[in-house]
């Protein structure tokens, strides 16, 4: 065998040369990765547990350790982090499944051949660089009850009961939901770069065997776009519990109306920063709450393995 | 904006298709409606004075004050919007090269090779991504404050963006890495080289619409962050965009909870902030489908 | 080479974590609020150039933040509501308070340093007030002068303004005339107000039971029982709801709907607010709103009753900081003579005792156009809010939150009061025996 032909020859590896290489490759690849772990999250993680087995308060100077007693406080006692908890996990699947269909809705929309796409495309991105208290002042102007657009067009139409949309606690949260999914953008861009990795040929070749449509939808773009999908459902699942800034303005800062739009982000922060500033508790409750996201999570992980198709090309 | 050439395939070109299209223009349109009615209402709030601006909420205004509203804004001497620029460019440039380095290597990493445990780490990794910020920045400022980096060249705002902690972003790579094809990658190690060189020359290149997706994302995010700022900056030079607004929010606010905000002046600052950011996706947006006309070589 | 380049590194680092440790011992730091600055600069100089040392001041920092995270001033601001959490992170003043010429507890108001004043021992010193007051607007009283005579019985002489001895009948008079609204198909339309309705905070509510001589929590039951159930608390909540739900003979205020929109003291279509916040003085100014100042009106036949709140901010010593001698000597010019003259050009009266005085001692052109006698007058029926810690937390959670309910008509609303009053006892009783145990 010449020089030549033997370096040619596809080189086969054992199992265990193949494993190495695989475990060596992958941490060249992510050891920043793991040591921004380390720094960023392991240690900050570490000490915020600790806090949370402390009764620290913010100007309390030094605290006692209590052990587990702020964990069972609140899942025993507190009845405010029971309804914040409740009330987010609502918040998170309605709001959610709102965002991912109109995100993909859009994104497909957008996705196709018509004119002025740039414009369109640019237009549905503002939503997203606006800041959150001009939309907040807008939709809270809308459906201002007495005064706002949409109940005006209602009574116009003849609606005798008008909604009381945000003012009331038993439609605050609906309220919220609707509002929330207006905000797509990130999903939105996520699947259209997906949506335009599928080459245009698929669906000619469908077109040219007579395929509907609905078919083409069901059978090309939701499979190949399957990895897109799980991704934002997860983003989307995490976001919506962890949402602050819209229930913060609509709930001016306190869950108003009468605790109705109290989502957890909003119950921490109350607790952590208004009187009496309870840091350590506050760490407790969040770390509760992680060990429920992180149950979702496990949950949606194991899901995906039904509609996730990967290396379709 | 050039017009794009629109080249319909035949099967576009039916009577069927075309009243499709004309539905989808129609959803377009009504969406952008919705989509920009914030917009319209920042505007009109920019055009009125001061007691309509903060004390009632029309959809039509009743005053009009938009020059005298500019000049309050840019006469305030605290409104270095040029600096404030500078400084945001300043940090989203390393936040964005930092985070595009590192969470696509990363990413790579998880896509590509198979080893026990793979899955349990990048769980570990997204598990992280649960928990509040908030929480975390705590010890993190501790720890800036002790090693006396809190104010030095921002190293704080972006420092995390070159360890790949951005989970987001790692998550997203890895999605999009696991459907380059594989006889691709295949054949080039065949030809013995190297996987970082793999890395560079193949996959990264063929992922342009992902780094552009980050691109724009962390634009907007840094640009828009009050949160990082609000803790790390004190000195005024050192302000960023997002505090060209604030000033403004808290121009009357005194020990009472019920402070008056002066929402024409917000939203000239406002207005003003999103001017740049709302280029940028104009610009991009276009080379964006430019990269996506390069990738129906694939497949 | 390397070894050089370290160590100096190392050095370098060191330097700048020591920096910040120790600063020039004649520099005191004080953290305020954003619109302080530039109000004070003076006030600075004049200090460095009596005792040496110097002020550094940040403006809009939040203290809890910089307590937090072990960078605290040498100078605290705290308040007479916050101080009882702020404790730990303050330094007593009694000694340094013993040895001093200028400051003592009687100086002050007593019911502020007795807040400020824990097991016998004062945490801060009190600058800036904040007492409950019945504030109008004028333009909207004058342009509905003469059905006010009318309703009121005035002479055509009598000013038609609220009177230092209005009772709630007067102030229910008064704002039913100032009330106006459109009866259209869908209901009536009310498009002015007599008063603002407060929901957010206990700001009014809390005051209407404080005056008919009931209160938030029992005496002697060390703030951790409930009084809400006892005869003072519902009638006090019954006016306070008939004033936004009753009829049109009795309403004159907006209910929990009608608060979303525009009305507001703020946007000149509300006549009245009971209550209200003296830091507010600064944007009605702003808004170029015609306004002045009265006592609150009291229950009929209680005119000596006392309840509205009385709070002000207050400065205190770092239990952290080095510089005590230096710290207490600025206390005593910020929270003395000086600082509350400078204080009051930007609308903020000060807690000395002899504050009332000092105001009338200076020149006409300083003067404000209010009644500032009035604040005096109010202050001393002015009750401090509880010293409890959680209280404002239960409030906001716990009684606000149900309060509301009976503030609306429509799905989700309650109309019972004392099934209300009984629902808000039995949770904060339980919270607190959660707290503390039975």
């Amino acid at each position: 065998m010449s020089k030549i032909e033997g370096a040619m020859k596809p080189r086969k590896l054992s199992f265990r040369q193949n494993f190495h290489r695989n475990y060596k490759h992958f941490l060249m690849f992510s050891a920043v990765g793991i040591v921004g772990f380390f720094l960023f999250y392991f240690y900050p993680i570490i000490r915020t547990f600790i806090l949370s087995l402390t009764d620290k308060t913010l100007y309390g100077g030094d605290s006692q350790y209590v052990g587990f007693e702020n964990y069972m406080y609140a899942i025993t006692q507190d009845a405010m982090f029971t309804k914040s908890i409740q009330q987010s996990l609502i918040f998170a699947v309605c709001s959610g499944v709102f965002v991912l269909i109109t995100s993909l809705v859009l994104a497909m929309l957008l996705n196709s051949k018509v004119k002025m796409l740039g414009t369109f495309r640019t237009i549905y991105f503002l939503p997203f660089i606006i800041p959150s208290f001009a939309v907040g002042a807008v939709y809270k102007n809308l459906l201002n009850p007495s005064t706002g657009l949409i109940n005006n067009i209602l009574g116009s139409l003849g609606m005798s009961d008008l909604p009381l949309w945000y003012a009331s606690p038993s439609s605050a949260l609906f309220t919220m939901i609707l509002i929330s999914s207006f905000g797509f953008g990130v999903k939105m861009v996520v699947f259209l770069a997906a949506l335009q990795e599928i080459p245009e040929e698929f669906y000619e070749v469908a077109e040219l065997e007579g395929a509907s449509k609905w078919q083409q939808f069901i059978k090309i773009t939701l499979p190949m776009i399957s990895p897109m999908i799980f991704f934002n459902v997860i983003l989307i699942t995490i976001d919506g519990l962890r949402s602050f800034s819209l229930a913060f303005v609509m709930g001016n800062g306190s869950g108003w109306p009468s605790n109705s739009t109290l989502l957890f982000p909003i119950y921490m922060f109350m607790t952590a920063f208004n009187m009496p500033f309870r840091l350590g508790y506050a760490a407790a409750m969040a770390w509760l709450f992680f060990l429920i996201i992180l149950g979702l999570t496990l949950v949606q992980f194991a899901i995906s393995k039904l509609y996730v198709k990967k290396d379709l090309r | 904006m050039a017009k794009q050439a629109i080249h319909l395939k035949p099967y576009e070109k039916t009577k069927e298709a075309k009243t499709r299209r004309v539905f989808t223009y129609i959803l377009l349109v009504l969406f952008s409606l919705v989509a920009l009615l914030p917009l319209y209402y920042l505007i009109i709030t920019a055009m009125k004075d001061l007691s309509e601006a903060s004390t009632q909420a029309t959809m039509f205004p009743h005053s009009f004050a938009l020059f005298d509203n500019f000049r309050f804004v840019f006469a305030h001497p605290d409104y270095t919007v040029v600096r404030m620029f500078l400084n945001t460019m300043f940090i989203f440039v390393l936040k964005a090269t930092g985070t595009i380095l590192t969470c696509s290597l990363a990413g790579y990493g998880f896509a590509m090779f198979k080893f026990p445990g793979k899955k349990i780490i990048f769980f570990a990794l997204l598990s992280t991504m649960m928990i509040p910020g908030e929480l975390l920045g705590v010890p993190i400022y501790e720890f800036m404050v002790n090693t006396g980096l809190k104010e030095v060249a921002f190293i704080p705002l972006w420092i995390a963006a070159w360890f790949a902690t951005d989970v987001f972003v790692i998550f997203l790579f890895k999605q999009f890495f696991e459907t380059l094809p594989k006889p691709l990658i295949e054949a080039a190690r065949m030809e013995g080289a190297s996987e970082l060189s793999i890395f560079f020359r193949i996959a990264l290149p063929l992922n342009k619409p992902a780094i552009i997706t980050v691109i724009l994302l962390y634009f907007v995010g840094t640009y828009n962050d009050l949160y990082g700022p609000a803790l790390y900056i004190s000195d005024k030079s050192n302000w960023v965009m997002a505090n060209s607004i604030t000033i403004f929010e808290n121009l009357y606010q005194s020990g009472s909870s019920s402070y008056l905000v002066p929402w024409n002046y917000v939203s000239v600052a406002t207005l003003i902030a999103m001017m740049p950011v709302v280029l940028v996706f104009a610009l991009l947006q276009k080379q964006f489908m430019q990269s996506v006309a390069g990738t129906g070589i694939k497949g | 080479m390397f070894k050089v380049q370290n160590t100096l590194l190392l050095s370098v680092f060191a330097l700048s974590a020591l920096s910040g440790c120790n600063p020039a011992s004649n520099v005191l730091q004080i953290a305020l609020d954003v619109e302080d600055e530039g109000r004070y600069d003076e006030l600075f100089t004049y200090f460095t150039e009596q005792t040496g040392y110097e002020i550094k001041a940040t403006y809009g920092q939040d203290i809890g933040k910089l307590i937090g995270t072990k960078n605290e001033p040498d100078i605290i601001k705290t308040s007479t509501v916050l101080v009882s959490s702020m404790k730990n992170s303050l330094r007593d003043l009694t000694p340094l308070m013993a040895d001093s010429e200028i400051v003592s507890s009687d100086k002050y108001i007593d019911s502020l340093i007795d807040v400020l004043t824990i097991d016998d021992h004062v945490y801060a010193l009190p600058t800036s007030i904040n007492t409950s007051l019945l504030y109008y607007n004028k333009t909207l009283f004058d342009s509905s002068a003469s059905e006010l005579r009318e309703a009121l019985g005035l002479g055509p002489d009598d000013s038609v303004y609220p009177r230092a001895d209005w009772d709630y009948d007067d102030y229910q008079t008064a704002g039913v005339t100032l009330s106006k609204y459109n009866v259209t198909t869908q209901g009536t339309n009310y498009y002015q107000f007599g008063a603002e309705t407060q929901l957010n905070w206990w700001g009014e509510w809390l005051v209407y039971i404080n005056q008919m001589g009931g209160s938030f929590y029992e005496p002697d039951s060390n703030n951790h029982v409930c009084a809400l159930t006892s005869q003072e608390a519902i009638a006090a909540t019954t006016f306070f709801r008939e004033k936004s739900m009753g009829d049109a003979n009795a309403k004159f205020a907006p209910d929990a709907i009608e608060l979303t929109s525009d009305a507001s003291f703020m946007g000149g279509n509300v006549a009245m607010i009971f209550g209200g916040h003296m830091g507010d003085w600064y944007s009605y100014d702003a808004l170029g709103i015609d306004w002045d100042i009265q006592v609150l009106p009291t229950p009929v036949g209680l005119p000596s009753a006392r309840g509205g709140e009385i709070s002000a901010d207050a400065f205190g010593i770092s239990v952290r900081s080095d510089n005590v001698e230096g710290a207490f000597a600025f206390l005593e010019l910020w929270t003395g003579e000086e600082g509350a003259l400078q204080m009051y050009k930007y609308g903020k009266v000060s807690a000395l005792k002899n504050m009332e005085t000092l105001i009338a001692s200076l020149p006409e052109d300083e003067q404000k156009d209010i009644s500032i006698e009035v604040v005096f007058d109010a202050m001393e029926k002015a009750l401090t809010l509880p010293n409890e810690r959680d209280f404002s937390k239960v409030m906001r959670e716990m009684v606000m939150s149900e309060i509301y309910l009976l503030m609306y008509d429509g799905r989700g609303s309650k109309s019972d009061i004392v099934q209300v009053l009984t629902t808000i006892k039995s949770n904060v009783d339980a919270y607190y025996r959660g707290l503390y145990g039975e």
